[in-house]
């Protein structure tokens, strides 16, 4: 898996958030190939090639989906459900990345099939290092069950 | 009752009246007695002068003849004349006569009306007795005695012998006997009515008394000294005057106290009532004469049914007692409530004749229950309501503190976010001042990051559900102390712990304590040489007590009340950093376990955080 082939879908509505994200995965140049879907019908809509994104090759999924909880219409919770019970989206790899650190947000995503989750950090430096960590874990080290596109 | 009054009789006739049968018959009885004495005595007294008079007789007839049977041989008639008159002589012979065995008179004597003896002659044969038997005979007032001379060979001795004297003396005797009666009868009437008198007297006293006894004055009677049945009679009747007096009296304080008490309404056969007290008009509205002659179904509330009353009517018509609690309705249409007792009274034929009705009034107990029925009834409601408003409120909390989490972070992230980006990216173009500005607007955020990460564990604290298990506080202080060891190897502490302190309580609460007591004593002993931190405890009677105490800065006992209110720090941020929320949070978890959490400062600097967990 080459770098360039990378995908990230990055599922975040509050635009400082993705910016800063992005501005992060820049520092790092991991954000060539970054997706962002603004709530959970974008995000559903894109993995499942539906709605806008209906033109796109059903075989383009992410490696990874950087998943917020808190968003409108169709919440972080839903959407990774919906992941799950799909067949095409059953194993991709999902990280839960908020600002919420609720014990119940946490036992939720897990149950739901998350693969991991992380607390975003108020302080800027520690959370660009946690999203290049993630970048570099998801991306590079970790062996994805995706058949490659 | 009026019937056997009736029969008191004031002037009853003379012969009933036992004063006048006991004297009537009394001198009678004294009279008879007399009289049959007198029958006796005189009866004996004739019996007597008839044998004297016999005797004289049959010797004067036996001499007699022994003297004829001589002149007889003789043939002297003269003699025989001469013997009969000497003979005669005696005073009570009336004749003597001589005949011959034939029954032909020889010669005869006989005295005349001037009492003298004359001699007779008698021509015609007299008939001579044929058997001994006849030998003597009483006709009349004569005694008639036959002599045979010579075994009658010769003739005939006839005495005429009266008994006039003897007569004379019973007639005499019976004479005695009657008038002696008679004053014997007088004498006695005298006696008795005397001796009577008082008695009589004393019984009509009684009788008077007795009569008067129904009136129930307890008076008692004047005491008289009199014949012993008559004493005893009226002790007994003071007795029974005193007895029916103390038992109507009894009578009369119960119905007094149970006037004063209860309710009390009496109803005849047909129900009508018949009697109410002073307490059934006040609770009733209804005056005495409104009542009486109504039925009790003046009073019908409506609120039970005609079953009800059947059921009470079946019960007390049969003579049973009938116990209950009922609503009427008063005159003025309000509504109360009576505890009822009815008492059916029988007359001798075990019927029903009249039924009493004792009742409380229990108008405020009823609708007290009635309230309390209503309460139980809704309390299950109340307590769904409550619990619903309290998930609302808490759910609201959750979704508060859910929302704080996110969105108070969501723009400290940004501010602290794009000031890090400004200082990265635009370096050149800002000056030492803009870069601490802007590094002062980072540090702000960040601190404001972790107030607000504080503030949601207090709450955490506060909402989340307990789990109580047995726990090791020693095990749980070495495990916070070990993480704080692990994290900061630059530091030595001489941590010491005692064991054995098993608690029930909730591990993960209890752990959470421990990070913030044994953080904190951490926290303010890092410029202490020789840092030495204590978990202990003092065991009491009724509670241990736990420390935690360290040798650090301590703090100022002036500010020690401030200590457990949040967001309250004793030492500058530059000092030591911390939010002032640490100990808030032991206090909430400490109290949330039924305990007690106070602060004293060490001798010679640190502190000592002593807390217990309920008894």
């Amino acid at each position: 898996m080459s770098l360039a082939a990378a995908k990230i879908l990055l599922v975040e509505d509050n635009p400082d958030d993705e910016e800063l994200t992005l501005r992060a995965l820049r520092h790092h140049k991991i954000a060539d190939n970054v997706v962002v879907a603004h709530d959970g019908v974008e995000a559903l809509d894109f993995l499942f090639s539906r709605g806008d994104f209906a033109e796109q090759h059903s075989s383009s999924l992410p490696n990874v989906v950087l998943l917020d909880l808190n968003l409108p219409r169709v919440n972080g919770h839903e959407v990774l459900k919906a992941m799950r019970a799909d067949e095409r989206t059953r194993t991709l790899p999902v990280v839960v990345l908020t600002s919420s650190n609720e014990e119940i947000d946490i036992q939720t995503s897990y149950r739901s099939g998350a693969n991991s989750y992380i607390r975003k950090p108020v302080d800027y430096r520690q959370f660009v290092d946690a999203v290049e960590k993630i970048g570099n874990y998801w991306l590079k080290f970790n062996q994805g069950p995706c058949n490659d596109s | 009752m009026s019937l056997l009054k009736d029969k008191i009789i004031n002037k009853p006739p003379l012969i009933r009246r036992l004063y006048f049968q006991l004297v009537i018959f009394g001198a009678f009885a004294v009279a008879i007695a007399i009289l049959l004495f007198t029958w006796k005595v005189g009866s004996e007294q004739l019996d007597f002068a008839l044998q004297s008079n016999q005797t004289q007789a049959q010797t004067l007839v036996r001499n007699t003849a022994s003297v004829a049977g001589n002149y007889l041989v003789t043939k002297d008639f003269s003699a025989l004349e001469e013997l009969l008159i000497h003979a005669a002589a005696f005073p009570d012979v009336e004749s003597f006569t001589i005949t011959n065995s034939a029954g032909v008179v020889f010669a005869a004597v006989k005295r005349n009306n001037e009492g003298t003896i004359v001699p007779v002659f008698i021509e015609q044969k007299i008939k001579l007795p044929t058997s001994e038997d006849e030998y003597i005979s009483i006709l009349k007032n004569t005694m008639v005695l036959w002599k045979p001379i010579e075994e009658g060979s010769l003739g005939w001795v006839q005495l005429r012998f009266s008994l006039a004297k003897a007569e004379k003396v019973q007639v005499e005797i019976w004479k005695n006997g009657i008038a002696t009666a008679l004053v014997a009868f007088v004498v006695s009437v005298l006696t008795l009515v005397l001796l009577l008198k008082q008695p009589m007297r004393a019984i009509g006293n009684a009788t008077e008394f007795a009569r008067e006894l129904y009136k129930n004055t307890g008076k008692v009677m004047p005491f008289e000294k009199s014949a012993f049945e008559i004493e005893q009679l009226e002790h007994a009747l003071n007795y029974a005057s005193h007895q029916i007096y103390s038992s109507s009296k009894d009578l009369n304080d119960i119905k007094l106290a149970l006037d004063a008490h209860a309710i009390v309404g009496i109803t005849n056969q047909d129900g009508r009532l018949t009697y109410v007290n002073d307490k059934f008009c006040e609770l009733t509205g209804y005056t005495q004469t409104e009542l009486l002659g109504n039925k009790y179904s003046i009073l019908n509330s409506t609120r039970h049914d005609d079953d009800f009353f059947k059921v009470l009517w079946q019960t007390i018509s049969t003579g049973n007692i009938w116990h209950g609690e009922i609503r009427d309705k008063r005159k003025d249409g309000s509504y109360y409530w009576v505890d009822t007792t009815i008492v059916p009274f029988l007359n001798k034929q075990g019927e029903p004749y009249q039924y009493v009705g004792i009742q409380t009034d229990i108008t405020d107990r009823k609708e007290a229950t009635n309230q309390l029925q209503e309460y139980q009834e809704h309390l299950e409601e109340r307590v769904e309501e409550r619990t619903h408003k309290l998930q609302i409120a808490n759910s609201e909390l959750e979704s508060f503190c859910y929302s704080v989490s996110h969105d108070l972070r969501a723009p400290l992230r940004s501010i602290d976010g794009f000031s890090q980006a400004l200082l990265e990216d635009y370096k050149e173009q800002l000056d030492e001042q803009a870069c601490n500005y802007l590094n002062r607007v980072c540090a702000s955020s960040q601190r404001m990051g972790e107030l607000i990460d504080d503030l949601l564990k207090l709450s955490k604290v506060v909402r989340s559900d307990m789990s109580t298990s047995r726990v090791d506080l020693g095990q749980l202080a070495s495990r916070v102390t070990e993480q704080l060891t692990a994290a900061n190897p630059e530091r030595s502490v001489n941590f010491s712990c005692v064991s054995d302190c098993i608690v029930s309580g909730d591990d993960r609460l209890l752990l959470a304590m421990f990070e913030n007591l044994i953080g904190n004593a951490w926290k303010f002993t890092a410029r202490t040489d020789n840092a030495q931190i204590e978990f202990g405890v003092e065991r009491g009677k009724t509670r241990d007590v736990y420390f935690i105490r360290d040798n650090g800065a301590g703090f100022d006992e002036k500010y020690k009340h401030k200590m457990f209110e949040p967001f309250q720090r004793l030492h500058s941020n530059e000092e030591y950093e911390g939010t002032g929320i640490g100990l808030a949070t032991v206090q909430r978890i400490v109290r949330r376990h039924g305990g007690e959490v106070w602060a004293e400062s060490s001798k010679g600097g640190g502190a000592t955080i002593f807390f217990t967990l309920g008894e």
